[in-house]
């Protein structure tokens, strides 16, 4: 963090203070001619990175409160602007406080207080050689602009006060309104004592009193008027002795350093007077409202803004570091957990290799040994023998000496043709097909127990004539009623030598012209299984 | 206070510095979540083969038990003969029993180059596996039975696992009417299996 450093600006001259952890040292003090200004610049260069607050403590500063329409936004800073150059001819070292918001009948209005040092002359050779050291100026203050803190700070919470301190400058009277300051008046002292400054304390209390009462901002027959005398140590019970409380005023007399103490300066320069407790309040509180420009702040307001990128980039960082600290801890407890599965797993293994070592040796891995035996039982679950079939077929043939038979193609490598075509007619999916014809037994995907044996069956009817289109058909049909009743036996097809559907053409001779022709057929039958 | 272009002149390095610090946090959580991702990743395999190591224990006895009658399979497959090459002359020599001792007539053979057997559901296990030498045979016979008698005796003395495939018999055109002569014609495709060491 920067160091503080607190420029005194009286009449006469500035002094420098360094402010750090509530201790207040001065550090050089500067005339107000050429020779200062110059000394006050190499001051700047030797403290470049400083924070600097002015206090300027000087009688040409002026007080003066209007209300003015309630209007906010660019509205309200063009009024207040107006206002200020209709009041203030040099308008470079000028405030605006808000005093509250007041309702006028049905009109809602605002109290302002407008201020502004009415002799910027003094101050333009100390602000430029600021603005040429590019200086971060916090900003320009006076002390009554402190008055309400530092009341505030000692328990004043009174409707109105009169804050009196004996300053470098001269003797400061501040008016405290509702906790806001509404003027101030600096006087100055000439001669250095006690009971002749006390006694000005005094007299000047009662006459900002009577001035109070003609503005009707007292009453003439309220409550008192309270005041603070903040008064050396050394000097108080002359201050004491001579502002006595009376009818108009009600007089609390404080010695400053207890009154420092009580608003937290540990230490002060010695022979400092009031301003050593408004420089300290200064530095460590943050006042709203100050005189400087923006222009004369420059310098200030980028050192906070790259304070802010650096400190946004900084709390990014920290957070990211946190939240994956946070992450590391999971992960710390994550690899523990995985360890420990670990151990548990070589444990495991090593059990499993002592049983293992007591397993029958085996001509293969036996993962091998496992594949092989599974292959093997898929031979076999395929492996067919036509002997079932024939005997079955053999049966079929019992009770119809009228059948003869030709030929028989035994199959379990793959389907016949008709068979086949059936399949697809019949709309069997794709899987269905493979494992009723070739490609199954090709070594497709079919399981091995899906695997059908085929026959085709070649014969010829005997004891009928051919054209005798009944006779035949009835003989076949009970043929391959007969194969349909055996166990597992699918008709597959039958061919008859004519086609006696609908969807085809049927053409014959009645009569003696096909006595010779022997009717043949052709059926073939599907098993699934051994 | 308003900045104005000569201001962020001056704010460059600060803004530089922020930036780098905010992507050094996010490239610090990124990386400290793509940890945190592989660790877990790490631990579920733990898990996961810890779990599959102690059922492995579990069910050892399983697998003992398993593995003897793995071992009954393939002692089977021993017993038959089947595992090892082939020998081809042995074969010959079966059916050439056979056809005497069943008094056959002529028979004639086609052994075809040893494959890999193509099987449905049988795989390549990497280490032994199924190859068949396929035989084309072709039999005059007197009667079914004894084409029947046949295969029978060839399953049951062969050094090969017999698995028929096609069989077409039909009616012997040249057969005489009377005497012994043969009725009846087989042709027939029969795949003789065998279980031999391959290269893995």
């Amino acid at each position: 963090m920067a160091e503080k450093r607190l420029l005194y600006f009286t009449a006469g001259e500035v002094s420098a203070f360094r402010w750090k952890g509530g201790r207040l040292e001065a550090e050089e003090t500067f005339a107000q001619r050429e020779e200062g200004v110059a000394a006050f610049a190499q001051y700047l260069t030797r403290h470049s990175a400083a924070l600097y607050y002015m206090l300027a403590d000087v009688v040409e500063e002026d007080f003066a409160t209007d209300s003015i329409p309630a209007v906010r936004g660019s509205d309200r800073r063009e009024l207040l602007a107006r206002k200020l150059s209709q009041r203030y001819r040099d308008t470079s070292l000028a405030l605006t406080l808000s005093l509250g918001m007041r309702s006028v009948g049905d009109r809602r209005e605002e109290q302002m207080l407008f201020s502004s040092f009415t002799n910027t002359q003094q101050f333009q050779p100390w602000l430029t050689a600021l603005s040429t050291h590019e200086a971060r100026v916090v900003g320009l203050y006076s002390p009554p602009l402190l008055a309400p803190l530092i009341g505030a700070k000692l328990g004043h919470n009174a409707e109105h006060y009169l804050l009196v301190t004996v300053e470098k400058a001269g003797l400061r009277q501040t008016f405290v309104h509702q906790g806001a300051v509404r003027f101030s008046r600096l006087g100055r002292i000439t001669e250095n004592d006690a009971t002749k400054t006390a006694a000005a304390c005094a007299a000047e209390s009662s006459r900002i009193q009577q001035y109070l009462v003609s503005l009707r901002i007292l009453s003439r027959d309220g409550p008192r008027l309270k005041a603070v005398v903040l008064a050396p140590a050394a000097d108080w019970q002359a201050y004491a002795d001579i502002c006595v409380s009376n009818a108009q005023i009600d007089y609390e007399v404080l010695k400053e350093e207890d009154a420092a103490r009580r608003c937290g300066l540990k230490s002060a320069p010695a022979g400092s007077t009031a301003e050593a407790l408004f420089l300290h309040v200064l530095a460590g509180a943050q006042v709203g409202a100050q005189f400087a420009a923006d222009a004369l702040r420059r310098h200030y307001h980028l050192w906070r803004a790259r304070l802010a990128l650096l400190t946004v980039g900084a709390a990014v960082f920290a957070f990211c570091l946190l939240f994956s600290g946070f992450k590391m801890l999971d992960m710390y407890g994550v690899n523990k957990s995985a360890d420990a599965d670990r151990r548990l797993e070589s444990v495991a293994q090593q059990q499993y290799a002592r049983i293992q070592a007591t397993f029958p040796k085996t001509p293969t891995s036996t993962d091998k040994l496992d594949a092989i035996v599974k292959n093997y039982a898929a031979l076999r679950a395929q492996t067919r023998s036509p002997e079932g079939l024939l005997l079955q077929i053999s049966r079929a043939l019992a009770n119809l000496p009228q059948i003869e038979i030709d030929s028989i193609e035994w199959d379990a490598s793959k389907a016949p043709a008709t068979a086949q075509a059936a399949a697809s007619k019949t709309g069997e999916t794709a899987a269905g097909a493979a494992a009723s014809g070739a490609p199954a037994n090709a070594g497709a995907n079919a399981k091995p127990e899906d695997v059908r044996q085929y026959a085709t069956i070649q014969g010829h009817v005997v004891s009928t004539q051919a054209s005798d289109f009944r006779a035949v058909t009835q003989v076949v049909d009970q043929f391959a009623g007969a194969l349909r009743g055996q166990p597992g036996v699918q008709l597959v097809s039958r061919r008859l030598p004519f086609d006696i559907s609908a969807g085809q053409s049927l053409a014959g001779d009645i009569g003696a012209a096909r006595e010779t022709e022997v009717p043949r057929f052709t059926i073939v039958i599907g098993k699934q299984g051994a | 206070m308003t900045l104005s272009g000569a201001d962020l002149r001056p704010l460059r390095w600060p803004l530089a510095i922020a930036v780098l610090l905010a992507l050094a946090g996010i490239g610090v959580t990124v990386m400290s979540e793509r940890q945190l991702d592989a660790a877990r990743k790490a631990r579920d395999l733990a898990h996961t083969q810890r779990i599959a190591a102690q059922e492995r224990v579990t069910k050892a006895t399983d697998e003992e038990r398993e593995i003897r009658q793995n071992l009954g399979e393939y002692q089977k497959m021993v017993d038959a003969g089947m595992v090892g090459r082939a020998n081809r002359l042995d074969l010959i020599e079966r059916i050439s029993d056979i056809k005497k001792q069943r008094k056959l007539f002529e028979m004639h053979y086609n052994i075809e180059a040893q494959k890999p057997l193509d099987y449905a559901g049988i795989s390549s296990t990497g280490g032994m596996d199924f190859v068949t030498n396929r035989m084309q045979l072709t039999m005059l016979l007197l009667h079914e039975d004894d084409f029947l008698g046949f295969l029978r005796d060839l399953g049951a003395g062969s050094k090969a696992y017999v698995s028929m495939r096609r069989c077409a018999l039909a009616r012997n055109a040249t057969a005489q009417s009377a005497g012994a002569s043969p009725g009846l014609r087989a042709d027939c495709t029969i795949d003789l299996i065998n279980l031999v060491e391959t290269q893995p």
